[in-house]
């Protein structure tokens, strides 16, 4: 028997010992990982029915996405309400705005104060500015209005770079929501289909309340 | 060179231990040295010139002439003033040495450098001649200090005095008295202050020759004597230079000092002599600068605003770039990633032959968030990440976006991002009604739409990202502005649609035309 085997053989014997000793504290790295998923920590979005399709809010650390197709969904609604949340709770939010569609006067003036906006004109030009913000632990807020960009698959961007951002924001505890038209190929731990279409009434409703109503609900 | 070893105010040569105990006696008002390096422009050419027989001239001239002489070339007789021709006359041993701007900027780095380390607070009265402010340190630390100038100063070969007072005057005169007495630190006691000044000859007040002569036919042959004349009897007979001389030597003439100005302690510079700067060793060198810089300014009780960077490519090309910072700072993370960030993104045209640092320095910001205040976590992490994503998508897309002050839809600007929240968090709206209806949203241009009008009402649309028929219409919506303006005026009509199964959408009069201008959601 040559020194490596019986070296090998000790090492087990020890392994086994150690099992019988600590028993059922020794874990694999994948129970770890297991048991690290169902310590998330959530972020209230400001947003009652959100919070109870999310199992609590945002997820810190995930990244979340919203489909609403190109337009209405009530997209735009979600969108303003975790502005207003952002700056409720102080914390700076990122939009990276793809097309240039966001419209200024259509938000309370106090909810832009923690807001910076990233106008994009493409996709790809908003995943690597999102590259550039996920690293920073200043935004606690990462928004991506992609619901202009074309959505075949995600628009031209890599299957790679959404997982690195993914990888970024788990990171740091931050939390990416991606508006979209369609299947982005986002690694996205929770999708919510926003589906309110608005009606010609609800120019004469107050914003709170139109928030109160469900507009979507999870999917997958 | 020896240490005074007088009474209760001598410092040991042996150390300062011994003499703690005697300098927390009775010296509370004590608040300044002078840090006094004579013949400057001599020793910022040739060090450790005591024993040696050194001139330096000025040749400038057509007369060449003695500028400085060491003492042993002064016990030839050579005094400023005299032709060079006959210093070498008097002295054959006699070595010339020639100003030199370089040296004498190098001598006098040191000195502030060892200056800061002392104290925050100093003034450069003269070359050569440091006033330091030591109320910014413990009576008890204040031999400890001399001492460590006196190490750094004498370890560089810099023949040196220092002298202690309460008044910026009576330090200097200490310091004229240390080199008279042969002490490298001489210490102007307060409490000893008559006593100890009788003993210094006239001449270390520093008068004029005629003043000197007058007060010595009175028999007045000591400052201590004089600072025990009638202050009044002084002036009537003795005018203005007499009075100065009075308040001096009795502690009455305080000044404020002059900060030194430090610039040229923060700037540093390193030059590759084989031209071998690769990426990771510019890095290294810009980090190891980048430490030396901020211990000094550091030292100085102030902070960094702005970096900037000067590389020097082969052929003697350069490039600058200044780095301006969100807030002054002294953390050398950030700003090492600051400027090595930028220089991973840097074409490198050549070779780097050279890397400068300078530091501009500022007051540090004393200001505290509230306790329940909240804004940017790190500011220069945010600047970063700001001037990256100016880099990426243009300056003019980055900001925090604001209404203007108009009328016209869609009127904004961005500003910078605060760095701190104005008003509180949380609670309720501070301003305006309440906000109504889903917000809107532009396409990135207006998209031209076919509508067919029933009863002035739009009924079918039909556009790129819209067609259907039109289930319900708010307008027409007109608005101007600037109509006293012929080149700003502008016009708008519009209506709100809902469209089946789309949405809302915002229908604009454009001419004759109309198109879709975005939809709310």
């Amino acid at each position: 028997m040559s020194v490596d085997s019986v070296d090998s053989l000790e090492k087990t014997a020890k392994l086994l010992a150690l099992r019988q000793q600590w028993g059922s504290k020794i874990t694999s790295g994948a129970a770890l990982l297991e048991a690290r998923e169902s310590l998330e920590v959530h972020w209230s979005s400001g947003l009652d029915w959100l919070d109870a399709e999310l199992g609590g809010g945002l997820a810190k650390g995930r990244v979340t996405e919203m489909i609403a197709g190109k337009q209405s969904g009530g997209a735009g609604l979600v969108l303003a309400a975790l502005l207003a949340q952002a700056r409720q709770t102080g914390s700076y939010a990122l939009l990276c705005d793809v097309g240039g569609s966001f419209s200024v006067e259509s938000f309370a003036d106090e909810d832009l104060e923690t807001l910076l906006w990233v106008g994009c004109r493409t996709l790809d030009e908003a995943v690597a500015a999102l590259d550039v913000a996920t690293r920073d632990e200043n935004f606690s807020l990462l928004l991506l209005d992609g619901r202009g960009a074309v959505t075949d698959r995600g628009g031209g961007v890599r299957t790679a770079l959404w997982q690195r951002l993914a990888q970024q924001v788990r990171e740091r505890g931050s939390m990416l929501v991606v508006f979209s038209g369609g299947d982005l190929g986002i690694p996205a731990k929770s999708r919510v289909v926003l589906e309110r279409l608005p009606r010609l009434e609800d120019f004469g409703r107050e914003r709170r309340d139109l928030l109160n109503e469900p507009m979507g609900r999870r999917r997958g | 060179m020896s240490v005074g070893t007088k009474r209760n105010w001598a410092v040991s040569s042996r150390g300062a231990a011994g003499l703690v105990g005697e300098t927390t006696r009775g010296t509370g008002s004590l608040a300044y040295a002078v840090l006094w390096c004579p013949d400057f422009r001599l020793q910022s050419v040739v060090r450790r010139v005591e024993e040696r027989h050194v001139v330096l001239v000025d040749d400038a001239k057509r007369r060449s002439v003695v500028l400085e002489r060491s003492a042993a070339a002064a016990r030839y007789g050579i005094e400023p003033g005299l032709g060079t021709v006959q210093a070498l006359a008097r002295c054959p041993r006699l070595e010339v040495q020639r100003p030199s701007a370089d040296a004498e900027m190098a001598t006098s780095r040191l000195l502030l450098e060892t200056a800061l380390e002392w104290v925050p607070g100093f003034e450069e009265s003269e070359p050569g001649l440091l006033t330091l402010d030591l109320s910014t340190q413990r009576e008890i630390d204040w031999v400890p200090g001399a001492e460590a100038v006196r190490c750094r100063l004498g370890a560089a070969g810099l023949e040196h005095w220092i002298g202690l007072g309460e008044t910026p005057s009576l330090a200097r005169i200490a310091a004229l008295a240390a080199r008279h007495r042969g002490e490298s630190v001489w210490w102007l006691v307060p409490s000893d202050r008559a006593a100890l000044l009788d003993e210094l000859p006239l001449q270390l007040g520093e008068i004029s020759a005629d003043l000197r002569e007058r007060l010595q036919l009175w028999g007045i042959g000591t400052l201590g004597q004089y600072a025990r004349l009638d202050r009044a009897a002084v002036a009537a007979r003795l005018g203005a230079e007499g009075v100065a001389l009075w308040l001096r030597l009795t502690g009455r003439l305080v000044r404020p000092l002059q900060p030194a100005r430090l610039e040229q302690l923060f700037v540093e510079q390193r030059e590759f002599e084989y031209e071998e700067a690769r990426q990771e060793v510019l890095a290294l060198v810009v980090r190891e600068l980048l430490g030396v810089l901020l211990g000094r300014v550091e030292r100085s009780g102030r902070a960094v605003g702005a970096v900037h960077l000067i590389l020097t490519w082969t052929g003697g090309e350069r490039y600058a770039r200044r780095f301006a910072l969100p807030e002054p700072t002294l953390d050398e993370e950030s700003l090492d990633r600051l400027i090595n960030g930028h220089l991973g993104l840097l074409e490198m045209r050549g070779r780097v032959t050279a890397v400068l640092l300078r530091c501009e320095v500022v007051e540090r910001v004393a200001s505290q968030r509230t306790l329940f205040g909240k804004g940017l976590q790190d500011a220069d992490r945010y600047a970063e990440t700001l001037a990256r994503l100016r880099r990426l998508v243009g300056a003019e897309r980055v900001g925090s976006p604001r209404p203007v002050d108009s009328h016209h839809p869609g009127r904004s600007e961005l500003v910078s991002l605060q760095p701190e929240l104005r008003s509180g968090v949380g609670g309720e709206r501070r301003r305006g009604p309440a906000l109504s209806g889903p917000p809107f949203f532009r396409f990135p241009a207006p998209v031209s739409a076919e509508v067919r009008w029933a009863g002035g009402q739009p009924v079918v649309i039909s556009s790129s990202p819209v067609s259907g028929g039109v289930i319900a219409a708010s307008g027409p919506w007109l608005s101007q502005g600037q109509w006293w303006d012929q080149k700003q005026r502008w016009q708008r009509i519009e209506w709100d649609i809902e469209v089946d199964r789309h949405g809302l959408f915002r229908l604009l009069q454009r001419g004759a035309d109309w198109c879709l201008e975005g939809w709310y959601g």
